[in-house]
């Protein structure tokens, strides 16, 4: 008798961390689908700036709010702390003009007008519960891509 | 005396009583959590279809929320009427089932600076430049031990339409 609840607590024991991860998992997948849908609105927000102000990016460093995609994805949905990342990048350029310039070329031809650009929007700050999955499998940090024509 | 049988048959019905209410209550709070993670993403989409709604028709934009505003001259379909309701219905017509929408308030925001500051919905408005607000406050279905002071808010910002020109 003694023996057998001795048993019972071991099983406990060893399901206890089982089932509270599958709780938290659940939780976990849940949040995951959640913030996955506020990148998504803010990478399409940020792509609508983004077909007519191709190079108004935030990593130009010339570019400045409110006049950067990054700025309107982060206003969307009031999510400050989101990060944008385009594809081409605007990282080189050593200027941020009002408008394209004619002939894009150089710098600017990546953003020559009918080309596609790829807005990214990830949010580095979000945290599972299950903190360790993302540590192992960097992939599952949620993040959205919307991709565009160049007006 | 008892046989050994007999003691374990009820020591697993007594086992059964004890966890049962904690698995119930796991059970049931998934549900709930599900739930609410559903609504959210309700109201998410109907503040969007708002905000969808207002940077085509700006002008009409920002009544709902009681303010008085100078743009009804060119909002002939309400004519003038402080009650311009359709951006709130179109957020409600998505927001409907799960979540209980309590309040929708629309503003439109100066786009030239990061202040975020109101600007009237009317002419003054630079389409490609200022945006509309569409700002949702709501509860979610259950009313449970779970969610305690359960009002939330959701806003949506959009880029008023036309094509974008860099402010400065």
């Amino acid at each position: 008798m003694a023996g057998e609840q001795g048993a019972a607590l071991i099983e406990f024991a060893i399901l206890a961390p089982v089932l509270l991860l599958l709780v938290f998992v659940t939780i976990d997948v849940g949040r995951v689908f959640r913030v996955q849908e506020q990148l998504k609105n803010a990478a399409w927000e940020a792509a609508n700036y983004a077909q007519y102000y191709p190079w108004a990016q935030g990593s130009n460093g010339h570019c400045q709010a409110p006049n950067t995609m990054d700025w309107h994805a982060q206003q969307e949905g009031g999510h400050t702390d989101f990060v944008v990342t385009a594809n081409p990048s605007a990282s080189a350029l050593a200027t941020c003009p009002t408008a394209n310039p004619e002939a894009a070329n150089g710098a600017f031809a990546p953003f020559a007008s009918g080309n596609n650009i790829t807005v990214t929007v990830s949010a580095p700050n979000f945290k599972l519960l299950t903190t360790l999955a993302m540590n192992i499998l960097p992939w599952l940090a949620p993040k959205a891509s919307v991709t565009v024509k160049i007006q | 005396m008892r046989s050994p049988r007999r003691d374990e048959r009820g020591s697993a019905i007594l086992e059964f009583a004890i966890v049962s209410p904690v698995l119930f209550a796991i059970f049931l709070g998934l549900i709930a959590f599900c739930v609410v993670i559903g609504a959210e993403n309700e109201v998410s989409n109907g503040v969007r279809d708002g905000a969808r709604l207002g940077i085509i028709n700006v002008t009409c934009a920002d009544s709902y929320s009681g303010s008085p505003n100078q743009g009804h001259d060119d909002c002939p379909e309400e004519s003038n009427s402080p009650n311009y309701t359709a951006i709130s219905n179109a957020v409600k017509a998505t927001a409907g089932s799960l979540a209980h929408v309590t309040g929708v308030s629309v503003r439109c925001v100066d786009g030239t600076d990061t202040s975020l500051a109101t600007k009237l919905c009317n002419s003054s408005i630079t389409p490609g430049v200022d945006l509309i607000e569409v700002k949702v406050t709501w509860t979610p279905p259950v009313s449970s031990v779970y969610f305690v002071g359960g009002t939330k808010t959701e806003l949506s910002r959009m880029l008023i339409a036309g094509l974008p020109t860099l402010s400065s």
